[in-house]
């Protein structure tokens, strides 16, 4: 009888942690731990290679600068093709974006319009690039557990959005967002995100590549970063107008 | 006839002011750690414009320019405190029926290579940042520099501080960089920029100009007839102050909106008369009138903001300028008078929004009132211009189906004072940092207006550039 307790006891415990795991985190809890794993570094400083690809598979390049602290200051600026050599783009918080040109010598701020629109061809837009935390921007609910993933339907709180809804598969293990699908406001999907080869820098999960896929136009960007550092010091004033036009 | 112009050089502060951004590149050069940022850059660029007139008459089109441009610029950061940046055009143009500009023929060897194809070089800009000083929150900029004020897209009318280079009458916006020391001072609430530009430069103008400024001559009575126009052009003098050009602006954000408060001490770009003077031209009832130009001071006080209302982008600014000259008429000696006018203040305003749609096209409108080059409250005119630009085919293909510019001088007589232009454009981009676009300016109005005036230079064009 002590025998069968204790072998019941033992499976019980064994099948705890996973119970636990998808009965005592809420969706907005598994969101809070995503934004954890994106925006969980003081800041970080990172060059990637943007590579856009037609339906045609013609590619074109861009070479990107990011720089970003906490979950609502980014900043990006082009180092390649030469014609867009300086642009930049300046993310803060409350939604205000402003943009660098080096041809008009000029910092813009950017209207709700344009952060509809394709990020300097690519298939981000603005709002794409905006930094934020996924918990205060999007309302989550649990879809579905899936056996590497959770899966949560994420709602914009802002009405401005693109997007009627992003679903988002987050890894079980590490809690990091692996695919998103985005849904425009007819409630078609629109975009999808994947992002692969995650390693672990410094304690921080990072997506090697990210690729956005236009579904409806057939288009895609790929993103590979190049170098990534973490928690280096950035100061709050290179994330202003005076830093966007240096 | 254009008599000489008096020019009153300060070749010796000039080269004390270009030595001193060049000293600072050769010394950042030398102190290099490796690891800093250089950028070297710049793009080839063609123009080349057919006239084909009002009635569009493509059988008689004129060839009426060709250039070619290389611009060359570099940028450099030896480290995060300082950055020197040089900008430069080289520019080999040719104008119909001029030929290339200050084209020298040699008669003794007609086929000299070097007479039948001049080259232009002007230095945009040459200057040195300093961040941080002399304290944390300034930085200052020191050299010859272009220096942007205001919000609006193109047509501004805070936008004072540089003169204007209209040698493209088409290139709305364009300005000269000047010599200047800038000091920024930045606070959370608040940016506070000083500007003082050390030496006076007069707007380059387009040939449209000279017929406007004929306008200045005054009505001859019955039977005196005007057989001569002398223009005379006085630049300031050598003295520091009388090239003196002062601003301070104040920038800050409120409730979303971005808003700016300038101030602007300086001499006007465009010339303006001075002095009117009637003589007989060889004996009654010939008339020759003597107008002398000149640069006049003026006060410039801009307000300027931008922000966004239901989606669409909107910016605005507004401009009271305060002109400090009079205008002396002496007729004396034709049988007139003197009279003296003072110029009188003027406002300039300019409004304007835009929209991406959700399928793809950008709308941009704009309502000016009072371009650069009028600057008196007689010469205001009105303007609406409006474009759409749509990008297809992954960025490949720009289309710009509606570009338009319609003036409006008097709203009460608008069958007799309206101009349009129209100004549709194809943009290919066949490869990363190339483009090339061609197009059509179709001008048509009345004789008295700005564009009006200029309806037989309608043209197309074909415009490439290579970036690099």
């Amino acid at each position: 009888m002590m025998k069968k307790i204790l072998l019941i006891a033992l499976i019980g415990a064994a099948l705890l942690p996973s119970l636990a795991w998808s009965q005592d985190l809420s969706a907005a809890e598994i969101l809070e731990r995503v934004d954890r794993n994106m925006n969980g570094p003081e800041d970080q400083k990172m060059e990637a290679t943007l590579t856009l690809i037609d339906e045609r598979g013609n590619e074109r390049t861009r070479v990107i600068q990011m720089y970003q602290k906490g979950a609502d200051r980014r900043l990006a600026r082009f180092t390649e093709p030469a014609d867009q050599r300086g642009i930049a783009v300046l993310s803060l918080p409350g939604g205000n974006i402003y943009v660098y040109l080096p041809a008009y010598k000029k910092v813009k701020r950017i209207a709700s319009h344009v952060k509809n629109s394709r990020f300097a061809g690519t298939d981000f837009s603005y709002e794409d690039m905006e930094a934020k935390s996924y918990a205060d921007a999007y309302e989550a609910s649990f879809l579905k557990t899936e056996s590497e993933h959770y899966v949560l339907e994420m709602i914009p709180k802002d009405r401005v959005s693109e997007y009627s809804k992003q679903v988002m598969w987050v890894r079980n293990d590490n809690f990091v967002a692996d695919k998103i699908e985005f849904y425009d406001k007819a409630g078609r999907p629109c975009k999808r995100l994947s992002s692969n080869n995650f390693e672990k820098i410094k304690g921080y999960w990072v997506a090697r590549e990210r690729e956005m896929v236009d579904l409806i136009r057939n288009h895609r960007t790929r993103m590979v970063v190049r170098d990534i550092r973490f928690d280096g010091g950035l100061s709050d004033d290179l994330f202003s107008e005076r830093q966007l036009s240096r | 006839m254009i008599k000489a112009l008096k020019t009153a050089p300060a070749a010796g502060v000039r080269t004390v002011l270009y030595a001193l951004p060049i000293a600072l590149l050769l010394l950042a050069a030398s102190a290099a750690p490796l690891g800093a940022q250089h950028v070297l850059g710049g793009s080839l660029s063609g123009d080349y414009r057919l006239t084909v007139g009002e009635d569009f008459d493509l059988a008689n089109t004129v060839f009426n320019r060709g250039l070619l441009r290389l611009n060359l610029y570099a940028d450099l950061n030896p480290n995060e405190k300082v950055r020197v940046f040089l900008d430069s055009w080289l520019t080999a143009a040719w104008y119909f029926p001029g030929g290339f500009t200050d084209a020298v023929v040699n008669a003794d060897n007609p086929f000299d290579y070097e007479d039948l194809l001049p080259l232009e070089i002007l230095l945009l800009e040459a200057y040195a940042d300093l961040y941080g000083f002399p304290h944390s929150s300034m930085d200052v900029r020191a050299g010859r520099q272009r220096i942007v004020w205001g919000t609006a897209e193109q047509v501004s009318v805070i936008d004072n501080l540089n003169p204007s280079d209209m040698e493209d009458f088409w290139d709305f916006g364009r300005r000269l960089p000047s010599e200047a020391l800038k000091i920024s001072w930045y606070t959370r609430l608040f940016t506070l920029e000083g500007v003082y530009l050390l030496l006076f430069r007069p707007a380059v103008l387009p040939e449209q100009m000279f017929e406007r400024m004929q306008s200045a001559v005054p009505d001859l009575s019955a039977p005196l007839v005007l057989t001569s126009l002398l223009m005379d052009y006085t630049l300031p003098c050598a003295d520091p102050w009388d090239n003196t050009t002062m601003g301070a602006r104040l920038s800050l954000s409120l409730l979303g909106w971005d808003l700016g408060l300038s101030y602007i001490f300086g001499r006007q770009d465009f010339p303006a008369p001075a002095t009117i003077t009637g003589s007989f031209d060889g004996g009654a009832p010939n008339v020759e009138i003597d107008i002398d130009n000149s640069y006049p001071r003026r006060h410039i006080a801009g307000l300027d903001l931008a922000g966004e209302l239901f989606g669409l982008g909107l910016w605005a600014e507004g401009a009271l300028y305060f002109p400090d000259h009079t205008v002396v008429t002496d007729m004396t000696e034709v049988g007139g008078g003197v009279t003296e006018e003072d110029a009188e203040l003027y406002f300039k305003a300019c409004a304007g929004l835009d929209y991406t749609f959700a399928f793809g096209p950008y709308l941009n409108l704009q309502y000016v009132h009072g371009l650069a080059f009028e600057n008196s409250r007689e010469e205001l005119q009105d303007y609406l211009l409006a474009a759409i630009e749509w990008e297809v085919l992954n960025g490949f293909l720009k289309i710009g189906p509606l570009a338009v510019a319609l003036e409006v001088d008097d709203p009460k007589e608008l069958a007799n004072s309206w101009a349009l232009v129209v100004n549709p454009e194809l943009s290919l981009k066949p490869f990363d940092s190339a483009e090339i676009s061609a197009g059509l300016r179709w001008i048509q109005g009345k004789e008295g207006t700005t564009f009006g005036l200029n309806k037989e230079a309608s043209e197309i064009y074909l415009q490439g550039t290579l970036s690099f």
